[in-house]
């Protein structure tokens, strides 16, 4: 009975949850997102304090899993607003080619998406976050380098520290190659965190990295010219959804406020505090905010944070929003496991009474294990919005294979001769299955279920990419910002529960095994 | 309180293989039929057609007369006792309930009908019924099979090699006690089994079979003076000087 209480409570948080988003149309806050890195984190919350400034009542879902869940979200309605860039709309939304001229491609963009989406771009913040090739300006004093073309002259005797991925894709060193005959003398794949080291340490000479990377500033470095344009202008502006533009004019009013008002020094700055110096976000933004006079100083006080240094005081200091984190996790994980156990239980059963439909189906369950959980979650946003329903809903699907195969193997294969005797003295297929087989599978069932277990705990990290919160909140925003304290303390508690979880269900298998399986 | 059991042209192809070749065969009531052969001659294919664990392509099974084919498969199996090789108990039920299985599948399971059941196959209902069926001995097993056989008040026995896996001792102490239990409960029986001196022991007749065909079929002094065929001849010499 207590056991049924429970999960009523966390059926009606979940519930609550879901509902508050729904109430009073009027009334419904202006829902700010951002996409899961730094610069997007700060753009957005300098949005929403924007709002805030002028009485519009602001709910915040920084984080939201890349460009196709935040686009996703957007046209749907389930977000109003976020920070994205002119470059990723031209290339990734609309997949048309690359144009060099940045203001061709602010007004392809906007007209394109109002016309197909009724989304609309605000007039660009005032900077563009592009790729950016980097040197020291020692090297650059060395070969006398202030552009691309400078550096492809000298570039066989250079060595590059690259991201895999802008060695891989075709707008990356494929067009320098290309476009600028660029011929390194050795390329080294590094990855984001380590290459501003390398060039620091002088292991190579030129990095990649975007323009407006807090790190340029830092370690004072110098951004090549890209002066054949070759890659694709990334301006930055606020993308605004069908309803907040049409409802909304005092929203829009606000937020247009910043067009035209942050250039890439300014933001580089910004950046720099966020991610180098590990400065609140929230307090950044509204620095900024009070020195482009959007802000008076003596505005919303923002929650003061202590610096310190350890993990356990970094704990300690946000324990209330963590355990709400925990919770919601165990939520998620609660609701999607037990539908996905029932489901995945009742379909092995009836399997093994029609056998021949078995594999097929079970194999069609098993592809859906191999959907990427962006790609689910992105594909469901149209369908569920955003927040906790397409996070459960993906949670649920993810959890049903190893549930079903378990079970389907597990009744199909217990103990033959038991199975043949109950059948040859008059037991009804039915009756083997409910008295014989089921019984008798219950261990390789709890295989199932408790694999499918650690899996959903570990994949509901994930949720916080489609809004739905949970422990994955502080590991993305962690991993966006490089702090590692915000990435364990999502991820200890989730890897604690994983085990805990698991540590129960063994005490449940040990209880419903048959007892002539424990005596061996 | 027995059944007569007829084998009337049964035949029966597992695929390019004849199981069962025009097989015909009566069993009086009370009788033990043994049926004897190798493997792949058809005897437990033979045994199976009985209780329509194996339905034949033709020919019929009838007891008493009337044909099991007209009978919901379900009820001739729950009316006919089954005792396979490895006992078969379901090993997450105690032995008393085991051995109500019938009973409590045609919803009338009394203690005093599974204690007698158990008694005639040897056993203390006061000191098994509680156990579970790993506790015990391979031969305690088989009693258990055959009291879980009897226990819904059947008339016929099938008895899949019952003994074979059993040590020579148990399976002497068991072959008495099948005896014992004819005795007492006269129900008719088949008795699959390779070993034609298992059969000697405790069949009134034996059933010779050789790919799906009868080769013989008469009680045992027969078998041993008048061998219908070769085959049966070398399979009762084969039998002596073992």
């Amino acid at each position: 009975m207590r056991r049924v209480l429970f999960i009523a409570l966390l059926l009606g948080f979940g519930a609550s949850s879901l509902g508050a988003q729904d109430s009073r149309q009027d009334r419904r806050p202006v829902i700010v997102a951002s996409k899961p890195f730094g610069e997007s984190f700060l753009l957005a919350e300098m949005f929403a304090q924007v709002l805030e400034q002028r009485g519009v009542r602001v709910e915040r879902r920084p984080g939201l899993g890349a460009t196709e869940v935040a686009f996703a979200a957007l046209r749907s309605g389930g977000i109003d607003v976020y920070p994205e860039y002119t470059g990723t709309g031209l290339l990734a939304i609309l997949h048309e080619d690359v144009i060099p001229d940045a203001p061709a491609v602010f007004e392809k963009v906007s007209r394109e998406f109002i016309e197909r989406y009724g989304v609309h771009w605000l007039a660009p913040l005032g900077f563009e976050n592009t790729y950016a090739i980097a040197v020291t300006k020692k090297t650059a004093a060395k070969y006398s380098l202030r552009t691309l073309g400078d550096l492809a002259s000298v570039s066989f005797s250079l060595t590059a520290g690259l991201t895999p991925d802008f060695i891989g894709r075709p707008d990356g060193l494929p067009a320098l190659q290309e476009k600028y005959t660029m011929r390194f003398a050795g390329v080294k794949p590094l990855s984001q965190a380590l290459k501003y080291q390398a060039l620091a340490q002088e292991s190579v000479d030129v990095i990649d990295g975007y323009s407006t990377d807090g790190l340029i500033k830092r370690y004072d470095l110098l951004v090549l010219e890209d002066d054949r344009k070759v890659f694709p202008p990334y301006q930055a502006a606020a993308l605004i959804g069908a309803r907040l533009w049409k409802t909304r004019p005092d929203a829009i009013a606000a937020l247009s406020q910043l067009s035209g008002r942050l250039d890439v020094t300014a933001m580089r700055a910004l950046n720099a505090r966020v991610e180098v110096d590990r400065e609140p976000i929230a307090r950044v933004a509204r620095d900024e905010l009070i020195a482009l006079g959007l802000a008076g100083s003596s505005g919303r006080e923002t929650r003061a944070r202590s610096t310190g240094e350890g993990f356990a005081s970094y704990m300690n200091e946000h324990r209330s929003e963590l355990f709400a984190q925990f919770l919601r996790h165990v939520m998620l994980v609660l609701i999607a496991l037990s539908a996905g156990i029932a489901v995945a239980i009742l379909l092995g059963l009836l399997l093994e009474r029609s056998r021949r439909s078995a594999e097929p189906v079970i194999r069609g369950v098993g592809v859906l294990q191999t959907i990427p959980s962006i790609a689910l979650l992105a594909f469901m946003i149209p369908l569920l919005g955003i927040g906790v329903w397409p996070a459960l809903v993906a949670l649920w699907l993810y959890s049903l294979y190893p549930i079903l195969r378990a079970t389907y193997t597990g009744v199909r294969d217990a103990d033959p001769a038991a199975v043949h005797a109950a059948h040859a003295l008059g037991m009804t297929g039915n009756q083997l299955l409910r008295y014989v087989r089921l019984p008798l599978a219950t261990p390789v069932i709890m295989s199932g279920i408790r694999t499918a277990t650690v899996i959903t705990i570990g994949t509901a990290t994930l949720a916080a990419f489609v809004g739905a919160g949970g422990l994955g909140e502080p590991i993305a925003t962690g991993l966006a910002l490089a702090d590692n304290r915000m990435i364990l303390s999502g991820a200890l508690p989730a890897a604690a529960l994983a085990l805990v979880a698991d540590g129960l269900l063994a005490l449940v298998e040990r209880a419903v095994t048959p007892v002539h399986i424990k005596s061996r | 309180m027995s059944v007569r059991v007829t084998v009337d042209r049964v035949s029966k192809r597992h695929g390019d293989v004849d199981a069962l070749r025009d097989v015909t065969l009566e069993i009086s009531a009370g009788e033990c039929l043994a049926l004897v052969g190798e493997s792949g001659s058809g005897k437990t294919t033979l045994l199976r057609c009985i209780n329509r664990l194996v339905e034949p392509d033709s020919g019929s099974v009838l007891l008493d007369g009337e044909a099991v084919s007209a009978k919901d498969p379900v009820m001739v199996r729950r009316s006919i006792g089954y005792v396979p090789q490895e006992g078969g108990l379901l090993p997450h039920w105690r032995v008393g309930r085991n051995v109500a299985l019938v009973p409590w599948l045609n919803g009338k399971s009394e203690e005093a009908t599974v204690s007698r059941a158990m008694h005639l196959a040897g056993l203390d209902y006061a000191a098994y019924a509680n156990r579970w069926p790993h506790e015990l001995s391979g031969g305690q097993r088989q009693r258990v099979a055959i009291a879980r056989a009897l226990a819904g008040g059947q008339s016929l026995l099938l008895l899949d090699e019952p003994f074979g896996a059993l040590d020579a001792i148990t399976r002497s102490e068991l072959h008495d006690a099948f005896r014992g239990l004819r005795r007492e409960a006269g129900f008719t029986s088949v008795l699959v089994t390779h070993d034609l001196r298992e059969a000697v022991l405790l069949a009134d007749r034996i059933a010779v079979l050789r790919a799906g065909v009868i080769e013989h079929i008469g009680a045992a002094a027969e078998l041993k003076t008048n061998p219908r065929t070769d085959y049966v001849r070398r399979l009762v010499e084969r039998a002596e000087v073992a």
